[in-house]
């Protein structure tokens, strides 16, 4: 997969747009400078997985949240975080939310339920392929 | 007319050069002196920075992303963005090796304190105990200070903690979770009081009016990133002022060896060695070193061994334990801040203690305007759920810096050991106090107690020690005060193993409150000037 596909589902993932060209320019820029290559086949997998949809990302880097805190997927996605916010339109796509404390809170919870699921899904996509190549 | 060489610009080197000046004296000011870079679109916001710059990323997080933060990095996270890599760019002659220490050195103009979040806490009575002179004979040079750089802040329930002077502006707008704060305390003051804790507003080195052409805060949340408008205070606000003043020569690209003197131990000269790799011995008859503790120390050393006193040791290093603990202010829950704001803390916790010396200090910051992806990956969370999690609670989180003090002791001490190259290198080791463990579980439970009073829950497990050192506010290593033994000061600051050499730094500081130590390194510097002078 391409640096420009990755940069394009990981802007979406992350707030929902497609990246300006100036961002997906920004994210190839950087894996001229800092540690963003997988380390294992494991690792390239999750990225490669991950790139191909919004779907897959998530519940690949829910997986990764736990069981691979560093892996090239968690790294890349923070770099597209830091260039998103620092980017024109950063301002509004990290910018706090107003709401009543009770929708707050039911926003959290919502946003609780679905994490659950896609930790579900993560850990039993990701989970059984790290156990199936370990048996290999 | 006397004629002093200062080493170093920081906040001791130009508050003393700028005393010895005023008082008719020659400053030559020698210093490595990193530049910091000019300051771009000086009316712009932070946010508004992305929108004005064309290359937004490539300054706020670095041409080659040295500003992004990536999951598993090493070390201690100091968040210093790209703009203010020059406070810490090295120097190649700058060799360290450290053990239960993790120090930071500066070679900028300005030094450490270029990126000075600018708390100005002068220090009482008891904090002085073991200096030669008490609050009543600094307080005339803390309100020179205060006159020179500019202090917002008032005079509240913190007022036992700081002493007040003259000089003090009024204190800048409150933001608004700060302003949630106080108002939870002022409800709950009786109860907070009784357990030893008050709170107030922080003094800071950032001007609410004009001053000596200087412009007032106007709230551009950029103060991490270098105020444009030289509201907040550095050191090199001043060191530009002494260029204009008549008998200062400011000699950059200078690292400073060693100090040479003759058999009378007088000093007569200060070896350097400059950019372009040239070495040199300058004549000077009156030195004042102001390179920092640590570096202060270093070139006694090295003098001493280049002396032929062989390599020595000098106890008492101290540096702030610090202690972060986040927090999500439930009241401001579903609020938004407003983007105009101050960046650094505006209020601060101070603790009791039954030994006056042992006051704990917090310093509160309510995150406005920061980076959120360093915030975002660490939650327990996918990316795309931390971040909708982020900014409903961005304007909800804070952290309070909690400072300990800390003692001269026996076994944390500095010295130089030879490399192969013949040429030395520091040495510093640091062995905590025996209670340490006891005094950091004390203080983060005050905090945490007092924080959950004010309305405030502490996630769990998110509190965070920092690595000795960390707080760079180093001191101790050589005393002074009523011992007279070989590399200690005297009470005024000159060195007592050579004549003419003053001694502007933390590194006669016999003691370390919990405070930040700069107000008081800027006010003993002008009391050391003003003695060397006479």
């Amino acid at each position: 997969m391409s640096l420009e596909r990755e940069a394009d589902v990981f802007a979406r993932l992350l707030t929902g747009r497609p990246p300006s060209p100036y961002a997906v320019r920004k994210y190839i820029a950087a894996h001229e400078h800092l540690p963003l290559q997988a380390q294992d086949p494991f690792d390239r997998m999750l990225v490669s997985m991950a790139s191909r949809g919004r779907l897959l990302a998530r519940p690949a880097d829910a997986y990764a949240r736990f069981f691979a805190r560093d892996s090239a997927l968690r790294r890349k996605l923070s770099l597209m975080t830091a260039i998103l916010e620092s980017s024109p339109g950063g301002d509004t796509a990290y910018a706090p939310v107003a709401a009543s404390p009770m929708a707050v809170v039911v926003r959290m919870a919502g946003i609780g339920l679905v994490f659950a699921l896609v930790l579900a899904m993560g850990v039993f996509q990701h989970g059984l392929a790290g156990l199936v190549r370990k048996r290999r | 007319m006397k004629s002093f060489v200062v080493v170093g610009s920081g906040p001791s080197g130009v508050h003393f050069a700028q005393t010895a000046l005023e008082k008719g004296c020659e400053v030559t000011m020698l210093d490595v002196g990193h530049q910091r870079p000019p300051a771009v679109e000086p009316d712009a916001t932070f946010d508004e920075l992305k929108h004005r710059l064309a290359d937004p990323v490539a300054y706020l997080l670095g041409e080659k992303f040295e500003g992004v933060t990536l999951p598993g990095g090493a070390g201690e996270y100091y968040g210093l963005p790209p703009s203010k890599s020059f406070v810490l760019k090295g120097h190649s002659r700058h060799a360290l090796r450290e053990t239960g220490f993790a120090s930071l050195s500066s070679f900028a103009r300005g030094g450490l304190a270029e990126a000075w979040t600018g708390g100005v806490y002068p220090l009482v009575d008891a904090e002085l105990e073991d200096f030669p002179f008490g609050f009543g004979a600094l307080k005339p040079h803390y309100e020179e200070v205060a006159r020179r750089i500019g202090i917002a802040g008032a005079v509240d329930d913190l007022a036992p903690f700081f002493p007040a002077h003259d000089g003090l502006q009024e204190p800048l707008r409150l933001d608004q979770h700060s302003r949630t704060i106080m108002e939870r305390y002022a409800g709950q003051r009786a109860r907070l009081n009784a357990a030893g804790c008050f709170a107030g507003r922080s003094r800071i080195a950032v001007l609410s009016v004009p001053l000596d052409g200087r412009e007032p805060c106007d709230y551009l949340g950029r103060c991490l990133w270098g105020c444009p408008h030289q509201a907040l205070y550095t050191p090199s606000v001043t060191l530009a002022r002494l260029m204009d003043m008549p008998g200062f020569r400011y000699v950059p690209d200078t690292w400073v060896s060693h100090l040479v003197w003759d058999h009378a131990r007088t000093l007569s000269g200060i070896a350097l060695r400059r950019m372009d790799g040239t070495e040199d011995v300058m004549s000077a008859r009156h030195v004042a070193l102001a390179a920092g503790a640590l570096s202060s120390a270093r070139i006694m050393l090295e003098s001493v061994r280049r002396a032929g006193g062989g390599i020595l040791e000098l106890p008492g290093l101290m540096d702030n334990q610090q202690i972060l603990v986040p927090f999500v202010n439930l009241r401001m829950l579903g609020h938004v801040n407003d983007p105009r704001n101050y960046q650094y803390h505006q209020v601060c916790l101070g603790f009791t203690a039954p030994d006056p010396r042992h006051y704990v200090h917090a310093q509160i910051t309510t995150l406005k305007t920061a980076m959120a992806h360093p915030v975002i990956q660490s939650l327990p969370l996918d990316m795309a759920s931390a971040t909708k999690v982020f900014r409903l609670l961005r304007s909800t989180l804070g952290v309070a810096n909690v400072n300990l003090h800390d003692t001269r002791r026996p076994h944390s001490r500095a010295t130089l050991e030879l490399r192969e190259d013949g040429a030395s290198r520091l040495v510093l080791s640091y062995a905590p106090a025996p209670d340490d463990a006891d005094q950091i579980a004390r203080a983060t439970a005050r905090v945490r107690a007092a924080l959950k009073a004010l309305g405030c829950v502490i996630p769990p497990g998110m509190s965070h020690v920092r690595p000795k050192g960390a707080s760079v506010h180093y001191a101790g290593l050589i005393p002074m005060g009523a011992t007279d033994s070989p590399l200690t000061a005297t009470d005024e600051g000159e060195s007592r193993d050579v004549r003419g050499v003053w001694l502007a730094d933390g590194v006669t500081f016999p003691f370390l409150p919990a405070k930040n130590l700069t107000f008081t390194l800027m006010a003993n510097a002008v009391r050391v000037a003003t003695h060397a002078c006479q």
